[in-house]
């Protein structure tokens, strides 16, 4: 049972991961890290450490995407091809 | 250089990164699912967590992580809270210097954000910022504490900063609150030295009987420094967000 919830968590991450990846919109690439972060808290859940999924809901979901969130507003929601 | 050089050898170069990054994923994931697979047996196991757990217990906190993070690696956390305070003040710096020279590109905050989202946030201010201060006042007793509990109240306000356009932290209180629950976070530790009955920095010197295991008002010194810590935290990220809200208001003003 909690392999299967391991294994559907690293699907919702890899999901998410591929999701900021592929995406051009990058308010959504955004959501797609936070995404990830959000399927760690699960994780770390597993892992029986609630004090670190608390700390990584915290930081990784809220804090960190609204650092990336100032970034987007910087330079724009588009993704410079040029940089690629 | 154009790719069509040496095609070759930047082709190889990539598939061997890619091969590496696949079998460092792997590696991960089978070693994330033998720590997973493991947990039910209960094997021999000699590690210095086992013998901070033991210990734990006379500490009086109901949370041994909490005893481990404040007391026995109280330093620790000293020093992380300094190191947070250094990055506030680097940001403070880095954006108060660039502060209105940098608009952004496109002006996506020129619309004011649309009544229902105003009015969600308000009403979810309050609880966001309660779910904090319980996360900071139970941080002894269940998961989370100060560094957790004073982000989720540095969100509830950025949400705020985010959503209103004339919502302002007051940097005068935000500063004092920073200084003073710091300064609250030594004194302790040098309470805990001073007294004679512990004689170690951040020595829990309040009387914290393991009875009272469990309870709100326990554990001693713990809670209150945890307090500080969610103050100074949540002071530290909210002037962190703040100084990078303000570069967007720079040419408004």
């Amino acid at each position: 049972m909690i392999g299967l919830l391991a294994l559907l968590l690293f699907a919702w991450m890899i999901a998410g991961a591929l999701l900021a990846v592929r995406h051009a919109d990058l308010l959504q690439t955004v959501v797609g890290l936070a995404l990830v972060s959000l399927g760690a808290v699960g994780q770390f859940f597993l892992l029986q450490a609630p004090d670190v999924a608390l700390t990584e809901a915290a930081i990784g979901v809220a804090a960190a995407t609204f650092v990336l969130l100032m970034g987007v507003r910087q330079f724009g929601r588009r993704e410079d091809r040029s940089l690629r | 250089m154009t790719p069509k050089e040496s095609p070759l050898p930047l082709r190889a170069r990539l598939r061997i990164r890619t091969l590496l990054l696949l079998l460092l994923c792997g590696w991960l994931f089978l070693l994330h699912a033998g720590i997973l697979l493991e947990h039910g047996l209960d094997g021999p196991r000699a590690t210095v967590g086992d013998a901070l757990l033991e210990g734990a217990a006379g500490a009086g906190s109901a949370n041994a992580v909490t005893t481990v993070v404040v007391s026995y690696r109280g330093f620790d956390t000293l020093g992380e809270v300094t190191v947070l305070f250094l990055a506030a003040t680097g940001v403070g710096l880095l954006f108060a210097h660039r502060r209105g020279l940098t608009p952004p590109r496109d002006h996506p905050d020129t619309t004011p954000a649309s009544e229902m989202i105003v009015t969600g946030v308000r009403l979810l201010f309050p609880v966001l910022l309660l779910f904090g201060v319980y996360v900071v006042v139970h941080g002894h007793l269940s998961p989370g504490g100060g560094f957790q509990g004073g982000v989720i109240i540095a969100t509830a306000f950025v949400l705020r900063l985010l959503v209103e356009r004339d919502f302002r932290l007051h940097h005068a209180t935000v500063r004092l609150l920073e200084s003073l629950s710091g300064s609250g976070f030594v004194l302790f530790g040098l309470l805990g030295l001073v007294i004679a009955s512990t004689g170690t920095f951040l020595g829990n010197f309040l009387p914290h009987p393991t009875a009272a295991l469990g309870d709100l008002v326990s554990a001693g010194v713990i809670p209150l420094i945890y307090v500080l810590v969610g103050i100074k935290v949540g002071a530290e990220v909210g002037a962190i967000f703040e100084d990078m809200l303000e570069g967007r208001t720079g040419e408004g003003t």
